[in-house]
């Protein structure tokens, strides 16, 4: 099978570090490790012809994820790491960055106007359903997706540089 | 542009409402459409400052009071438009300024009136000092600047509407209860305030909703 490696790497390596953050936790340093394994892994198979198409590239990739997922968090292998004396704090500037990426969006959620932050509120805070936002606004579901969809656009626009 | 069905997914993926078969399959998903990835890896943040700063974001905001349908009382009450009422006040005031000569005047400040009872002292504040945004570990005090004639103090320690803890103190330091830290989860937003009270129990003064969360 003819795969451009370098795409696969560009195109999944996002996919595959969120999966991994997720699984792990946001804060857990070994997630870059694990992502690059992964990858890594997939990239050996797909070498090697063990990708034959039989599934999209995407399933293939995630199985591989999936798989090391559930190793790392039973333990039973630790991501190989280059400094003995690496231990488990998170990344300062990583964490700087997360902070500091975090504090703009706070502030443009603190800009909406209030019927924008009102269905942000009811349906991320307060982990409403849609049908409780509905009737709590008056409004029907629908306009509420038609809200979260829009306040999430607004903020997009906002922090774009 | 055909919205992909899976969109609809990507809210309670985030939000932990799917089971885990379906998370599954969602993520099998977004590994192969980039679209609803690119919108899932978006979402996600905005998800996760909302929840872990929803305290300072929408501090203490009412919940919005339910549109009520106009009922038949309603409608009756729209016909009795506020002006033709204005005039009839108006000509029975005069009519009592001819014939009985009493001006109505505005109602009188009672001797019994006293603006303390269960009111805050206007311009009264207690500041809180800590804890305050995002801490390394479970806070071991809860402190703030002192209140002129205070006599004590409640602090009260809230996870969404959910009181967690409170307690008085004479002091403007106060330690939780070890049980209190030790149940204090990473990564969920509580938020705190103190209330000063004088020696015969009157509010002197509260502080503004204070936030803090302890990081994962």
């Amino acid at each position: 099978m003819d795969i451009d490696l370098d795409r696969l790497v560009a195109q999944f390596k996002p996919v595959v570090g969120f999966k991994v953050k997720k699984a792990l936790g946001w804060g857990n340093p070994d997630w870059e490790d694990v992502t690059n394994e992964i990858l890594t892994q997939a990239i050996e198979k797909v070498r090697s012809g063990e990708f034959r198409g039989d599934s999209t590239l995407g399933t293939f990739i995630y199985t591989i994820a999936s798989r090391r997922i559930v190793d790392y968090v039973r333990r039973k292998t630790r991501p190989l790491r280059g400094a003995p004396e690496s231990g488990a704090l998170p990344d300062p500037r990583e964490e700087l960055e997360r902070e500091q990426g975090a504090e703009q969006l706070a502030a443009a959620v603190r800009s909406l106007k209030p019927r924008f932050r009102e269905v942000l509120r009811l349906y991320y805070y307060e982990d409403k359903s849609r049908e409780e936002v509905a009737r709590a606004l008056g409004i029907t579901p629908a306009q509420v997706s038609e809200r979260v969809n829009y306040a999430q656009k607004l903020l997009r626009k906002r922090l774009r540089p | 542009m055909t919205k992909c069905p899976y969109q609809s997914k990507i809210d309670p993926y985030l939000l932990g409402k799917l089971g885990e078969a379906e998370s599954a399959a969602f993520e099998d998903h977004y590994f192969n459409c980039p679209p609803c990835f690119q919108e899932t890896f978006a979402r996600n943040e905005l998800v996760d400052v909302i929840r872990d700063r929803g305290a300072i974001l929408f501090p203490a905001e009412a919940e919005p009071r339910p549109v009520r349908r106009e009922t038949a009382w309603d409608r009756w009450k729209s016909i009795l438009t506020p002006r033709p009422w204005a005039a009839v006040a108006a000509a029975a005031a005069l009519i009592l300024v001819v014939f009985v000569g009493v001006i109505p005047r505005s109602t009188p400040v009672g001797a019994g009136f006293s603006p303390i009872d269960d009111a805050t002292v206007r311009g009264a504040s207690v500041e809180a000092v800590s804890p305050a945004g995002v801490l390394a570990r479970a806070p071991e005090s809860f402190s703030w600047k002192g209140v002129a004639g205070a006599a004590e103090y409640a602090v009260t320690l809230f996870r969404g509407a959910d009181i967690v803890w409170t307690a008085a103190s004479a002091d403007i330091r106060i330690a939780p209860p070890e049980q209190v830290r030790a149940g204090l989860e990473s990564g969920t937003a509580y938020v705190w305030q103190v209330k000063a009270y004088s020696a015969q129990g009157t509010l002197l003064a509260s502080s503004a909703r204070t936030a803090f969360t302890i990081a994962r």
